[in-house]
């Protein structure tokens, strides 16, 4: 709570008094340590999978008794692979061996991405792209035998999507206003007074939860790059007489304009909206007059869409007055019920072409080092199959990527498919988390300059698991 | 039947024993025909005598304006005329009684390719003709509504018939009973394939297969019951220690999973789809059905049970559930009058569910007396005298409904009567989904069966949101749709959207009224204030706009030119009305 307090306390000394009030502060008693690192620049950045992506058909076991006993509880879903087929994307001789730095960790246990995410798996074995295994919400770390006792403290609404989804962004179900990527954001405004609020934490899909903060709210750029209001920005709309300039210069003042005395809170959140709207996209726009197009090309996916507009920003951030940024894309169809053979491999392709497209571009504009890319997902799905599809899990697989990521590693545990041990739930085989979220966030907070007390006032539940760094950002882990 | 309960067994025996004593009236009701619900309940401003005058009387066309607005699809200039001086109670008599209007028979006429294929996007831009030239406006209203509920979304799948024949049960059902509804909806191929038990098959031992739990999960979740127990008036129930309690555990998925197994396409084979299995409601196959016993919410479904008579049960469960009434007013009451309903409103709504009746102020009874009768639990949506009320003179304003942006385009086009109903013949109304450069939002297209918004929904950084107020259509608001809605409207209001044809001019508005008061600015913005958002703009706002037409240049050179010029500013001031937070707020 003692940051928040000071956060308020900066706000009401504004921004131009920031630096001469520092020394008073410190003074004052307040610790160097609260400050978050916003050297240099960083930037994070979010896929959200919607729908709650099966893990077991993602990051897959490789070695013979490993991938045997997977298939084993996955008829169904192996056979509609058609897993015998030398031509099948599951067949053992074609999933794509990841060679991990840490074997040694794993015994004699090995493990594969399939072809659809070779993309990914280049990216692994160049050491660029980590997996980190059965990732979940957490409040403590659970086992099965408390469960079983009921003495285990649980997530609400386990298996309920926009109640996970919710879990996953905020540690909260549906209805909780802020996320931990708008309270990572909020630390570093707070240290950083210079960073444009505007451009802090920035989503290219929907309204999540995920950035939410405080102090910090999203601003949203579009797939099709920044649009402005044609009403006054484009002048074949009212026409080319001298007088529709300055009925043009009003339009824009007007929409604009927060304040129509209105009585309607509703109302009053409206004109706030397009207000903002038409400042920020502008601001926006100016910023962009600045970029040239990349050279890298981004596939036509809705996922790569987005990413190409986050790799946009961040060619502009120097006229965006930021040091961190926070961005949220998303993508839907995760939700394999049914013909999970057929629809996860499409899913699959986009997810690697985005992430590899737009480790191309940061390359090419020098960012790739002061990037992460990560994974998250309403849930992992049950290792017992329902004929040809899976259902609502719990602990999933993830990935995460950047030139600082400590990547051809494997982070976490892969539990073998043996669905009635006590790393699964007791119906179904559901992955009880054996990492949590909070664990996983942190790891990417701390490189991201955030302190140990700025992590734990993000993220309500690190204090309750021994490590708060996996190690796969490059810290020390602990 | 085979049925054993474990909870509610009285309950079910005192149901039937009631029915059974009223000589029937559906063989669904668990509530007998109860004392008619008065609106507003008691102690309000109608509650108790005989009001000279109820507040559902509609005195003024800014009035009337307003109820079309929460009612329908906007209001004609026509309509807002003939509804003045009308109690609102006796034109949803009036609307319960007119014909149905279904789209899958005119979807079906439309021109096909060798192959027998539609266009694409023809049940989209259908659509869009549909609900802004039906006559039966508040079906259509409701059956939109239906489809925020019980969310069908061609996402997955581009079969336009089986998205059309959907549209029809819930236009159907619309003035019916939920319970009916339930069951259309739960052996329709539509809903069978989004929400993947179409195929579903019975468990296997020996592969270790289960059944798929798609479908079981989500009809509880946003269909019926919701997560947690309800009260009457919509909040949580708590336990002894404060806590909410939930309404079902993940075994009750597990067990209902199995009552979803076993429909596939009619006049098939299980596994293979035949001619027209997409417009006719699926059925049972046994063989494929799951023979084990099925426990959920407090009942077991013996083991052998069939399936039809498994799912008949099920729904029967689903829909005694307390939860259901409380669950689906909140959402209903958010579809057309109240983003944040009250305590007391949703428990009005929730009653006449309940009862199957609801009597307005004026004396005039809804519904057949049978629990879950839509058109009781409709009147009481928008009959609720509170919704009447004129804000008091001073203080904010916090009632009231944001509009989906749907509603508002369909508005404008009933505004001002638009001529060439063809909506095929406009590019960009064949897909609104994009935020950036459409509505970003387009019937039965949602992401996902959780809707384009979610009902709870409280946006961070808001007035409202601080003051906990749920918006859930502010979930789709954000830079890029206000720039996206303001540039879509535009184009239509200046009539210079896209046509694929363009010797056709659709979608024309019908501007004359309005280019008569081109030479008075003032009185024209208020024409359009008192004609879209009933008298709602406020002054400074009306000023600013008038100020803005009057800067537009009239050319007097020509009297071609000066035509263009006056349509220009006519075009400017609807497009910016259209713009208003109080368009977009309907209260």
């Amino acid at each position: 709570m003692a940051n928040i307090s000071r956060r308020h306390v900066l706000a009401g000394l504004g921004t131009a008094g920031f630096a001469s009030s520092m020394s008073t502060m410190s003074g004052l008693g307040f610790n160097n340590a609260w400050a978050a690192d916003t050297g240099g620049y960083k930037a994070m950045i979010c896929i959200f999978l919607k729908g709650g992506m099966d893990g077991a058909d993602t990051v897959l076991p490789y070695d013979q008794a490993s991938y045997d006993q997977l298939r084993s509880v996955r008829t169904g879903l192996f056979n509609s692979y058609n897993f015998n087929s030398p031509t099948s994307t599951r067949n053992r001789a074609n999933l794509l061996r990841m060679s991990l730095d840490n074997a040694g960790d794993f015994g004699g246990r090995e493990f594969a991405l399939p072809q659809e995410l070779a993309p990914l798996h280049s990216m692994f074995e160049g050491g660029d792209l980590a997996v980190v295994g059965n990732v979940g919400p957490l409040i403590e770390p659970t086992t099965r035998q408390r469960m079983d006792n009921g003495s285990a403290i649980l997530p609400r609404r386990l298996f309920s999507h926009n109640d996970q989804q919710s879990t996953w962004m905020s540690f909260g179900v549906e209805g909780v206003s802020r996320g931990w990527g708008g309270r990572f954001m909020d630390q570093v405004v707070a240290s950083a007074p210079n960073q444009n609020r505007i451009f802090s934490a920035i989503s290219a899909t929907s309204n999540d939860v995920f950035l939410a903060g405080e102090d910090v709210t999203q601003f949203k750029v579009g797939s099709g790059g920044i649009q402005e209001p044609n009403l006054y920005a484009n002048r074949g709309v009212l026409g080319y007489n001298d007088g529709d300039d300055a009925a043009r210069d009003k339009i824009r003042a007007f929409l604009a304009k927060r304040d129509f005395q209105s009585r309607s809170l509703l109302e009053q959140d409206i004109s706030n909206s397009t207000a903002k709207a038409v400042d920020n996209t502008e601001q926006f726009a100016q910023a962009q007059e600045n970029a040239t197009p990349f050279a890298t090309q981004f596939p036509g996916t809705r996922l790569a869409g987005q990413m190409r507009s986050v790799a946009e920003t961040i060619k502009i951030r120097q006229f965006l007055n930021v040091s961190r940024q926070m961005f949220y894309c998303s993508t839907g169809g995760y939700d394999t019920h049914s013909n999970q053979a057929n629809s996860i491999a499409g899913r699959h392709n986009e997810l690697a072409g985005a992430i590899a497209a737009f480790r191309e571009a940061m390359i090419e504009i020098g960012e790739w080092d002061n990037v992460v890319v990560f994974t998250a997902s309403d849930f992992g799905r049950t290792v017992i199959d329902n004929g040809n599809g899976t259902d609502h899990g719990w602990g999933g697989h993830h990935f995460v990527a950047g030139g600082s990521v400590q990547g051809r590693r494997l982070y976490g545990e892969i539990p073998f498919a043996d669905v009635d041990s006590d790393s699964y739930t007791r119906s179904r085989g559901r992955l009880l988390p054996t990492t949590s979220v909070e664990q996983y966030a942190a790891t990417m907070g701390s490189w991201f300059g955030l302190n140990t007390s700025e992590l734990r006032a993000s993220l309500p539940n690190l204090n309750n698991f021994n490590s708060s760094d996996l190690g796969f950002m490059g810290g020390v882990t602990s | 039947m085979t049925i054993m309960r474990t909870r509610s067994a009285a309950a079910i025996l005192a149901a039937s024993l009631m029915v059974a004593a009223c000589g029937g009236g559906g063989g669904d009701s668990s509530v007998p025909p109860g004392t008619p619900v008065a609106g507003g309940g008691s102690g309000g401003s109608g509650g108790g005598g005989t009001p000279s005058e109820p507040a559902s009387k509609i005195d003024t066309e800014l009035e009337a304006t307003r109820f079309l607005a929460r009612a329908t699809f906007g209001g004609s200039k026509a309509e807002i005329a003939s509804l003045n001086g009308r109690d609102a109670a006796d034109w949803l008599a009036s609307e319960f009684s007119k014909s149905t209007s279904l789209t899958l028979p005119t979807l079906a006429a439309q021109p096909r390719d060798s192959e027998g294929r539609l266009q694409s996007n023809r049940v989209d831009t259908l659509y869009w003709d549909h609900i802004i030239g039906s006559n039966d406006q508040l079906r259509q209203r409701m059956a939109f509504a239906l489809s925020q509920i019980v969310v069908y979304s061609d996402a997955a799948d581009n079969d336009q018939l089986m998205r059309a024949y959907y549209q029809d049960i819930l236009i159907r059902h619309a003035f019916g009973n939920y319970r009916d509804l339930l069951e259309e909806v739960t052996y329709s191929p539509a809903m069978g394939e989004w929400l993947t038990y179409r195929g579903n098959r019975k468990g296997d031992e020996r592969s270790g297969r289960m059944p798929d739990e798609n479908y079981a999960r989500e009809i509880l979740q946003l269909f019926s019951i919701g997560l947690i127990d309800l009260n009457m008036d919509g909040s949580a129930k708590l336990d002894a220690q404060g806590q909410q309690i939930e309404s079902y555990s993940n075994d009750d998925i597990e067990g209902l999973a199995r009552v979803f197994t076993g429909l596939s396409w009619a006049g098939g084979e299980f596994f293979k789809r035949p001619q027209d299995g997409d417009i006719q409601q699926m059925v049972m196959y046994p063989e494929q059905h799951s023979e084990l016993d099925k426990t959920f919410l407090g009942t077991t479904i013996a083991a052998g049970t069939g399936g039809d008579e498994s799912i008949r049960i099920a729904l029967d469960t689903i829909f005694e559930h307390p939860n259901v009434a409380p669950f689906l007013s909140r959402l209903l009451i958010q579809r057309f009058t109240q983003s944040d309903p009250s305590p007391a409103y949703i428990e009005n709504v929730a009653r006449a569910f309940e009862s199957g009746r609801f009597t307005a102020q004026g004396g005039r009874n809804f519904g057949s007396g049978e629990r879950g009768d839509l058109q009781a639990t409709l009147a009481a949506v928008l009959l609720e005298p509170t919704v009447f009320d004129e804000p008091s003179d001073a203080g904010t304003i916090s009632s009231g409904k944001v509009r989906e942006p749907i509603l508002r385009f369909a508005h404008w086009a009933r505004a001002f009567d638009i001529s060439g109903l063809d909506a095929y013949n406009e590019r960009r109304l064949a897909d609104t989904r994009s935020s950036d450069s459409a509505l970003g939002q387009q019937a039965f297209s949602s992401p996902s069966v959780f809707n384009f918004y979610r009902p709870g929904y409280i946006a961070p950084g808001t007035n409202a949101g601080d003051q906990n107020i749920t918006v859930p259509e502010f979930q789709i608001v954000n830079e890029s749709s206000s720039v996206g809605y303001l540039n879509f409207m535009t184009d239509f209001a200046f009539d210079r959207a896209s046509q694929r044809d363009r010797d056709i001019d659709t979608y024309k508005p019908d501007y004359s009224d309005e280019l008569a008061m081109v030479d008075d600015p003032a009185g024209l913005v208020d024409h359009l204030d008192d004609l879209l958002t009933g008298g709602r703009m406020s002054d400074v706002e009306k000023a600013d706009i008038v100020d803005i037409i009057s800067t537009v240049e009239i050319r007097t050179n020509s009297a071609e030119n000066t035509a263009a010029d006056q349509e220009d500013m006519v075009q400017t001031a609807v497009t910016l009305v259209l713009n208003s937070p109080s368009y977009a707020v309907i209260y």
